[in-house]
Parts: structure tokens; sequence; C-alpha cells
């Protein structure tokens, strides 16, 4: 494979005169600290005050090496920039569409509900949970376990950090509880947190950030 | 996975292929991983004389191991692939040109990590062009 690479690289490549490519550097990207720390990917960049802010999606299975957990895709903004290494913080949760696609089938029903949330230290993150019923069900039904959804998911996440309940999702402890609570209501097949947004990041996340935005200003402007 | 079989000495740059396949045309934009940095882009309309040809397999084809030759040169040696078609109230589903592209940029060398459809889809539809009573050509 890498002959070949080097093979088809050599082959008269169009690369324009003034090419600005090779001017840039890269930069690894790390995790958040909640989340691991460890190296997801290589990102160039002409300056690295262009980093700030850029988003980035990785697989669990890019952390956690779990086939399991391929179809759950994190997104992560890069916030800070220190020498050759850029560190970010969490920005959302996603399932992969045909991941949804194959729990989603004729004959039981989505329950989908959507969960502003907060946690104990700050973080204001929207979660949509995602419930398939083992037959249809009815629209009473649905928003009972709505509601169930709703409590227990609060309740979990305003009693831990954002570390924690991150884990607590990623790990499935999370979907365990909500299939538990919604359970009593009607037999759910499957119980997933399909979705998380960032709302609001805690005060000392924003200040961190103005901070590193206008380190990155004076170190790139020398005069 | 692919990833898995990989020799250990050759370290991977994991980079994006976008591809965009309509009937119209084939469209191949590889990114870095945020998908700031455009590496290469290339469309089948670069590689074919006439304006039919440009949907077509082979124009894909061309296309994707021009852009493939780009990213190596670039030193992205391995991407995962995001494909759509136009969604919208258009096709829902990639053209004739993304089976062939994905392929070609995998015999060019390229690492092919995890496939995606990021197809638009809208979750009731758009009004299609044309007002009620369509094209009328």
């Amino acid at each position: 494979m890498a002959e070949r690479q080097q093979a088809v690289a050599q082959e008269k490549v169009v690369v324009s005169k003034r090419d600005t490519w090779a001017a840039k550097k890269w930069y690894t990207v790390y995790a958040p600290t909640y989340l691991g720390g460890m190296a997801v990917a290589e990102v160039p960049a002409s300056e690295p005050q262009k980093l700030i802010g850029r988003t980035l999606e990785v697989s669990l299975f890019d952390l956690t090496k779990d086939i399991s957990h391929l179809p759950i895709k994190l997104r992560f903004q890069i916030n800070r920039v220190d020498g050759d290494g850029a560190r970010t913080r969490f920005k959302g949760l996603e399932l992969s569409r045909d991941y949804i696609r194959s729990l989603v089938r004729r004959g039981s029903s989505k329950v989908m509900a959507y969960v502003d949330v907060e946690t104990k230290d700050g973080w204001r993150l929207r979660l949509s949970v995602m419930g398939i019923t083992a037959a249809r069900v009815s629209t009473s039904r649905k928003s009972a376990v709505r509601k169930a959804f709703a409590s227990a998911a609060a309740q979990k996440a305003s009693s831990s950090d954002i570390g924690s309940f991150l884990k607590e999702v990623l790990e499935g402890g999370m979907a365990a509880e909500l299939f538990l609570q919604a359970k009593k209501i009607y037999p759910m097949r499957k119980v997933e947190v399909a979705k998380i947004k960032v709302l609001r990041y805690p005060k000392s996340e924003e200040v961190a950030r103005v901070e590193a935005v206008a380190e990155a200003q004076k170190t790139s402007t020398p005069s | 996975m692919a990833t898995a079989e990989q020799p250990k000495q050759q370290k991977l740059r994991w980079g994006i292929a976008w591809i965009y396949s309509s009937s119209n045309n084939t469209i191949i934009t590889i990114t870095d991983l945020t998908g700031a940095e455009t590496v290469a882009r290339v469309s089948g309309g670069q590689v074919v004389k006439a304006d039919k040809d440009k949907p077509s397999p082979w124009a894909a084809m061309q296309a994707a191991y021009r852009a493939a030759q780009l990213a190596l040169a670039r030193g992205i040696n391995a991407v995962h692939i995001k494909v759509r078609g136009p969604g919208g109230y258009g096709m829902k589903v990639p053209g004739p040109g993304a089976s062939a592209a994905i392929r070609a940029l995998a015999r060019a060398g390229l690492i092919i990590g995890r496939i995606e459809d990021v197809t638009p889809l809208p979750h009731d539809t758009i009004r299609p062009p044309h007002g009620r009573k369509g094209r009328r050509v």
C-alpha cells in the first residue's frame, strides 16, 4: 500500500507554483481532559490562532477501539493551542444516520424526547433521547415515556459533573437508566441518547477560551 | 475495519473525502478532519469535454484519482468518506459517480475509513421550484 501511495503521489502532480500548503504546520489535536485527553487527529494550519474555533468529528470508536461504539460521533472544538498541541472542548454528540435507520422499523414507534439539562458544574446541555418501543404505542403513552425520560435525564445530570455525565452517556449507563424508567410505562426495545448539544458552557470554560484567543493574537502579531 | 489491518510503521494522517454526486456532476473535495483546510477539489467537469459526461462513473474515477494524487502529495494518506446526493426536494440517493469515486480513491492508495451518507434530508419537505404548475418547457 505504501509503495502504491508513493507511486501515485509522484506522478505529475498538479500543485500550483505558489502553493501555500507547504508552509502549513501540522498540529496534534487532543480530546478534552474529561474524555481521556488522548490525541485524536492531526490538523494543518498556517497560524496557530487560525485553529481556534474549528470543530472536528471523531467516532467514539477512535477513542475506545470498541466496535460497538462506531455509530457514536463526538464533536470537539479547538479552544486552546500550546506549541504543537491543540486542546479541545466537548461540543456535541450524535448517532450516525445509518445506525438510527437500522433501529427504526415498521410496527414499532420511535419516541423522541428533547430535554434541557444542567450539570452540577454549570454545563447546559440539550439531550435528545430516542426510545424505540417493542410495539406501536398510543400518543398518551408516548408522552408519558417522554416525561419519564425528561425527569430521569435531569436528575442524572444535576447530580454529576460534565466528565462523569459524559462517561455515563458514552458507556451506556445513562441509556440503561432511561430504559428502566421507560419500561415501567411500556416495553422498550432500545433507548439511546441520540444527540447532545451544548447550549451554554460554564463560566470558567468561557473565560479560558477568551484568554486563549487573546494570547494567540498576541503571539501571532509580535509588534 | 481498514484501520486495524494496516502495518504499524506507516503513520496515518486522516482527512475527509466529501463526495457530492448528483445526476449532473460529481464533485470530490478532500479536506482535513476539521473541514477548514481544503486539500484537493476536483469535479467531473474538469476531466471531460462534453457536459453530458460530467456525471459518468468514468469522470468520477478520473476526478477521484486526481484528488487522491493531490492529497497524497500534501501528506494525507487516509480518508473517511462522506457521500451525498442532492437531497432536499431532489434525489435522496447519491448519483452514478459516487461508488466509482470511492473505488478510485481506494485504488489510488488512500486508506478508506468510515463511509457515511450525509445527504441533507428534510424532516418534512421543502417546496420544489417552479410553483404549482411545475416546470413548463
